[in-house]
């Protein structure tokens, strides 16, 4: 009903009125310097008074304290700042006030004052200390690319990386600028999030004065770098502009250059050290091969040797032995000799032995033969029996026996008549 | 054949030279094992360092995307 009326009156009521003049207002963006007169800093909104310098105008600004924070400027009464914004009239007072989105300070000295203290403060909390940076790996695969895509320092990086096979996911943001914090810690954030797919983390760009650079000596940029999971490796800059960024990294060099050269590094190394042992190797083992093959030989000789003797051993003990064989051959013949001698003269004495017992024999039968009753019989004697007893003597007779005679040749029977004693 | 770590293929590598260096009682057959050994990784090794070209993924629109 309101905005009949109006269409109908041609009048605007305040706030319409108001919501114009922002909507024309949002059109008037501006890059402002001053001078800081006052600041108020709330929970969400920091508050502040630009003065100008020479004829004391004053603008009322505010920035929201997560703007501020990235902006990494502190601000405080006296400094001169830049600052970047919108206009804008805040309805329920009416009050026209900045919106800031970007402070910077202004001019180099100051610029390196902020850059001293900050250093000062990230040093003493222990950000950039040796313990806490970890080595980078020996032969990276995977990298996390966080530069410009114009300018020379993607070109000089990606010419000097060589053809390792690098996977690289690279992430163009500014470098330089208002937009660069925000969106190199962006980039940063977005490969935190799949942090094991990354090696390493490369942030770089090329050399330029501190105030180009300063994006790197951003607080909340140097914490991010520091929070990183991925090891980072930061080429930022020339050797006399240290930034802070580079100091919290885990390795830093200072060219895009050298960035792609540390990443080469170990490979073009381990080229090297493959090529030297894929010929070492077998040489290693060659020699290893041929100090067993002269030890053996070395054994062999040893053994052969101790056959030697061996052999010679045998031999002499052979030689020996026949010696000995000999020698008992002849003593065992030569007993034989003696034993056939001495069998030969047995048999001698034998046959003697019987000879003459032979001739004993002899003459006992000669001696024999003469005691013999036939003999006397034959000499005309005769036996006289009475019976079967031989008679010797006449009374062992009587007249009228009969008695038998043996003659050397028969037998008679004779009877008795006549005894004559 | 599986996908082989090349910095442990050149440990492994280092280890067998280490090995070689440090023998004083010689072991040909062990000796033999390990040149297999060592020739093996030290293919699979120079297969992996070939020039390879590096491949380049540019993300900025995934990330747009999150």
């Amino acid at each position: 009903m309101i905005q009949d009326a109006s269409l109908v009156t041609g009048n605007l009521s305040v706030s319409q009125f108001l919501d114009e003049l922002n909507l024309e207002l949002s059109g008037m963006a501006a890059r402002v310097q001053g001078e800081v007169s006052n600041v108020d800093a709330r929970e969400r909104v920091v508050y502040f008074t630009l003065k100008d310098k020479k004829d004391e105008s004053t603008l009322n600004c505010l920035i929201f304290r997560n703007q501020y924070e990235i902006s990494g400027v502190h601000i405080a009464v006296g400094d001169e700042i830049i600052v970047e914004g919108v206009p804008e009239i805040y309805k329920p007072n009416g009050r026209l006030s900045l919106k800031v989105g970007v402070i910077e300070l202004f001019g180099e000295g100051a610029l390196k004052k902020a850059y001293d203290a900050l250093k000062l403060k990230l040093e003493l909390e222990g950000l950039f200390a040796m313990e806490r940076k970890r080595i980078l790996p020996e032969l990276p695969e995977r990298i996390a690319l966080i530069t410009s895509e114009q300018g020379a320092a993607i070109g000089d990086f990606t010419m000097n990386l060589g053809a390792q096979g690098f996977h690289v996911h690279f992430c163009p943001t500014s470098v330089e600028g208002k937009r660069a914090v925000l969106e190199i810690i962006s980039a940063i954030r977005f490969f935190n999030r799949r942090f094991k797919q990354y090696d390493v983390l490369v942030i770089t760009r090329g050399g330029g004065s501190l105030e180009s650079l300063q994006a790197f000596n951003n607080e909340a940029l140097a914490r991010e770098v520091a929070k990183s999971k991925i090891p980072t490796l930061l080429g930022v800059g020339h050797e006399k502009d240290v930034t802070l960024a580079s100091l919290v990294a885990d390795v830093m060099v200072s060219t895009p250059t050298a960035t792609a050269k540390t990443l080469r590094y170990h490979w073009d190394e381990a080229r090297q050290f493959v090529e030297h042992f894929r010929h070492q190797l077998p040489a290693r083992f060659r020699e290893q091969f041929f100090g067993v093959k002269n030890e053996l030989a070395l054994d062999g000789e040893v053994l052969l040797s101790h056959l030697r003797t061996f052999r010679e051993l045998i031999v002499t003990l052979r030689q020996d032995i026949s010696g000995k064989l000999v020698f008992t051959q002849s003593i065992v013949r030569h007993q034989f000799t003696g034993l056939n001698e001495e069998q030969k003269n047995l048999r001698q004495k034998f046959i003697a032995m019987q000879e003459k017992a032979s001739q004993k024999l002899f003459h006992c039968e000669e001696r024999l033969k003469q005691y013999d009753p036939k003999r006397v019989l034959k000499l005309g004697y005769g036996l006289i029996r009475k019976g079967e007893k031989i008679i010797k003597d006449v009374s062992e007779t009587a007249i009228g026996d009969i008695l038998g005679i043996q003659l050397s040749r028969g037998k008679l029977q004779a009877r008795v008549e006549k005894i004559i004693p | 054949m599986p996908k082989q770590n090349l910095s442990e293929s050149l440990k492994k590598v280092q280890e067998i030279i280490n090995w070689f260096d440090n023998q004083e009682e010689v072991d040909v057959e062990k000796g033999l094992e390990k040149i297999k050994e060592g020739a093996a990784l030290i293919k699979i090794s120079r297969a992996r360092l070939k020039e390879v070209e590096n491949e380049f993924e540019v993300v900025k629109k995934e990330l747009e995307k999150e």
